[in-house]
């Protein structure tokens, strides 16, 4: 939209501008005709120009927010956690591993099954648990790295949106930031070696019942000491 | 005069109507320049405030909340070490040996006590880092709500000193005083000049709509 009375340099009351330039319109103009808008920014002007500079400076922000998010410092962080994650959760295994692993030495003992294919059998339920736990827990590991990274980009978004919202808080064209939760439930990205569960469960019996086995022999032994008759070995076993 | 007299009359009216509608433009371009120049600080207050939130979230590390926690679960560790230990003392004519063995098992211990401590702090670190992050999110909207907050009342007061502006009140005499003498004439000729201060949609202006909503300024 141009100013109406503008004519060339002048306006419609001194289209050449000479009256306004000579000075004269001081004094042959007092009600101000001749008078030219002066080479000024114009309110349309200026908020076009805030308008543009704002976009730059939304682009800017959300290319920093998306450099911050990218950052190789955040992807280790992440490494950190699912590599803390594993470690718990190995542990873990390996102090149950190694509970087992003697108590299924001694039910052996117990038993009389010490060096024999039961005690093989045995073992290999031992390793196969073991490796079982592992890969447990390294897939609750990267579960946790894939919950912070989750979180993560919510952020990200949430970020972004208070970024564009704030750089056009004085413009009409309002966007209201999204929730601000953080999105990270404790519970998703820290480990719990109980999630590992007792992955060597399955051996409980066999040594519950090498203890009850074990305890019958006692009580052959001693009803042989006193009634004087001989002990009943060589049957039983597999506890 | 004559003939010629109702035009000029009328362009007189007309001439006085147009420099007042000038003067009216004049005003709300200088009302609306002002709003937008203190819009332009509060734009900077809100760039600060998001530059701020945007550096806080680049430097953003766990490391000062791994340390804090590590420090804590030592100090736990430390203050009940002897408890930790209290299944390897010494019975009653134990070996040498056993001595030994439980000094051993005593250390392995403690270290599976820093161990622990290490990881824990590994794994819960980042959780809070992200908590802060999302203070210092909450922060910014906080900011930049109350910097919406007044620009909003800003344009608020700025309508209605929009709405205050009607220009000269001697050229609106002017052009009322010359669109009645030129209907009085009856000549049918150049009767615009008696129309009311500020209806300037008649002279292709689009000032009427334009500059009474700020809110369409600048924008597509």
């Amino acid at each position: 939209m141009g100013s109406f009375g503008n004519i060339g340099k002048g306006n419609w009351a001194d289209p050449t501008g000479l009256v306004q330039k000579s000075g004269a319109s001081k004094w042959m103009d007092p009600l101000g005709l001749t008078k030219t808008a002066g080479n000024k920014e114009s309110a349309a002007d200026i908020a076009a120009r805030q308008e543009m500079e704002r976009q730059a400076k939304i682009t800017q922000g959300i290319s920093a927010v998306n450099s911050a998010f990218d950052s190789p410092a955040r992807a280790a962080q992440i490494a950190d956690l699912v590599n803390a994650n594993k470690q718990l959760y190995t542990d873990e295994a390996n102090r149950q591993q190694g509970n087992n692993a003697r108590e299924l030495k001694f039910a052996n003992a117990r038993t009389g099954n010490t060096g024999s294919r039961v005690a093989i059998d045995r073992g290999a339920d031992l390793g196969e648990a073991y490796n079982k736990a592992l890969v447990q827990g390294t897939r609750l590991a990267e579960g946790k790295g894939a919950a912070l990274s989750q979180a993560d980009d919510a952020a990200r978004a949430n970020l972004i949106a208070l970024v564009t919202s704030g750089l056009d808080a004085t413009t009409a064209s309002q966007r209201a930031a999204s929730s601000l939760q953080s999105g990270l439930d404790a519970s998703r990205a820290s480990a719990n070696e109980d999630e590992i569960g007792n992955v060597f469960g399955g051996l409980a019996d066999i040594y519950k019942n090498s203890k009850t086995r074990a305890d019958e022999l006692r009580a052959q032994r001693q009803l042989g000491q006193l009634y004087n008759t001989a002990p009943t070995w060589g049957y039983g076993g597999v506890g | 005069m004559g003939a010629a007299a109702p035009l000029i009359i009328a362009a007189a009216g007309f001439a006085a109507n147009e420099v007042n509608n000038e003067k009216i433009r004049e005003k709300q371009d200088q009302t609306l320049t002002q709003q937008l120049l203190r819009n332009a600080q509060r734009d900077k207050s809100a760039q600060a405030e998001v530059s701020k939130a945007i550096t806080e979230q680049a430097t953003s590390t766990p490391d000062d909340e791994r340390s804090k926690l590590l420090q804590s679960f030592n100090a736990a560790l430390a203050a009940n070490q002897s408890t930790a230990a209290a299944g390897l003392q010494n019975p009653a004519g134990a070996s040498n040996q056993y001595a030994k063995d439980a000094a051993a098992a005593a250390l392995g211990i403690a270290d599976a006590g820093d161990r622990r401590a290490d990881l824990t702090a590994r794994l819960d670190a980042p959780i809070l880092q992200r908590q802060g992050e999302t203070r210092t999110a909450r922060e910014l909207k906080t900011a930049t709500d109350r910097i919406g907050d007044e620009a909003r009342s800003d344009d608020y007061l700025t309508k209605l000193r929009l709405r205050g502006i009607t220009g000269s009140p001697f050229l609106r005499m002017i052009a009322g005083i010359a669109g009645g003498a030129s209907q009085t004439y009856g000549s049918g000729g150049g009767g615009g000049g008696g129309e009311s201060p500020g209806a300037v949609s008649n002279f292709g202006s689009e000032a009427g709509t334009w500059y009474s909503d700020p809110s369409l300024w600048g924008k597509a």
